[in-house]
């Protein structure tokens, strides 16, 4: 198998086989518009993304390199949150700054499983919790007064058709 | 060896950052315990390197505050690592708004309303996005026509 050179923010040069480093659309978009040979020495570099976290991106994308590609999402439909493999679910037993830059990386990398995971991640930690649970959570500052906070929770106005 | 303290100081740098690296590479579960025990010492004993040559003179006769204040200015952002290892963050006021949207459009409509009520930067991308708007609205009047069944 053909590999590529990954460099991370801090200088960590990574080699990647091509087929790994593909399930990245930025990765696979830039490769193309380059017309990067696979043979070539040449290194990609990758300002927004610290070796710490490539590192974590590399072990999941090696680990899922042979899932089939996700379904197209239908925005209506409710996605199931508790559906996260134990692989995946022990993979991201970080904190929440680790979790945080893994969800960036993943945006930025245009990895769509990863994005999934990572956000479902959060979403379960939101899930079932009331405001003050949550603001708990994440440390949030309430900056709502006691009487905006009631009208919010009482009218939930803001989801009517302006 | 070179006699020059400049280049002591840069190996000395090098030496903390490839330490605090390889100990960051190993997030292995087991040892996330002693990592942050592990950081902290090291951090007491190399964070003098942190601190650039030019600032020398000011942190000799300064306090450990400084010095943490170097360590972290210096060594903590280019390893991206923080001190606490309970670092919180508010993902949804801090990740791009469509990724925010999308982790809320994964809560079930009691949960998304609970969310709007978290702060108004929350309130602000609940009803930035129609879809949720709209997964909202349809369980607000679900929920009224069941009112108006059992009257």
């Amino acid at each position: 198998m053909p590999n590529i050179k990954l460099q991370s923010s801090d200088g960590e040069v990574f080699e990647v086989d091509v087929d790994i480093a593909k399930c990245s659309v930025t990765i696979k978009t830039m490769l193309e518009d380059l017309g990067m040979d696979e043979d070539e020495e040449e290194v990609v570099p990758l300002p927004n993304v610290n070796s710490a976290i490539l590192r974590k991106v590399i072990q999941w994308a090696t680990y899922h390199k042979d899932d089939p590609p996700p379904p197209e999402d239908d925005e209506n439909k409710d996605k199931r949150t508790d559906d996260i493999s134990s692989w995946d679910a022990d993979f991201l037993k970080v904190d929440q700054g680790t979790l945080y830059e893994l969800i960036l990386a993943a945006n930025y990398l245009d990895i769509k499983g990863l994005l999934e995971v990572t956000c479902k991640t959060v979403a379960n930690m939101i899930k079932g919790k009331t405001p003050e649970e949550v603001r708990k959570t994440f440390n949030i500052k309430n900056d709502f007064s006691p009487s905006e906070e009631e009208q919010v929770r009482k009218e939930n106005e803001w989801c009517e058709e302006k | 060896m070179t006699e020059n303290p400049r280049s002591d100081d840069e190996a000395n740098c090098d030496r903390v950052k490839h330490i605090y690296s390889c100990i960051v590479s190993q997030s292995e579960n087991a040892l996330e315990m002693c990592k942050a025990r592990a950081l902290a010492r090291m951090r007491n004993q190399f964070c003098c390197c942190a601190i650039p040559p030019e600032k020398r003179k000011y942190e000799e006769t300064s306090s450990n505050k400084n010095k943490n204040y170097y360590a972290n200015k210096y060594l903590c952002p280019c390893l991206n690592m923080k001190d606490s290892k309970q670092r919180k963050v508010d993902f949804i006021a801090n990740l791009p708004i469509e990724v925010s949207q999308l982790i809320l459009r994964m809560l079930k409509p009691t949960t998304l309303f609970h969310a709007a009520c978290v702060s108004k930067k929350w309130l602000e991308v609940c009803k930035s996005d129609s879809v949720l708007r709209k997964k909202a609205r349809n369980h607000k009047q679900k929920q009224n026509e069941m009112v108006l069944l059992w009257q």
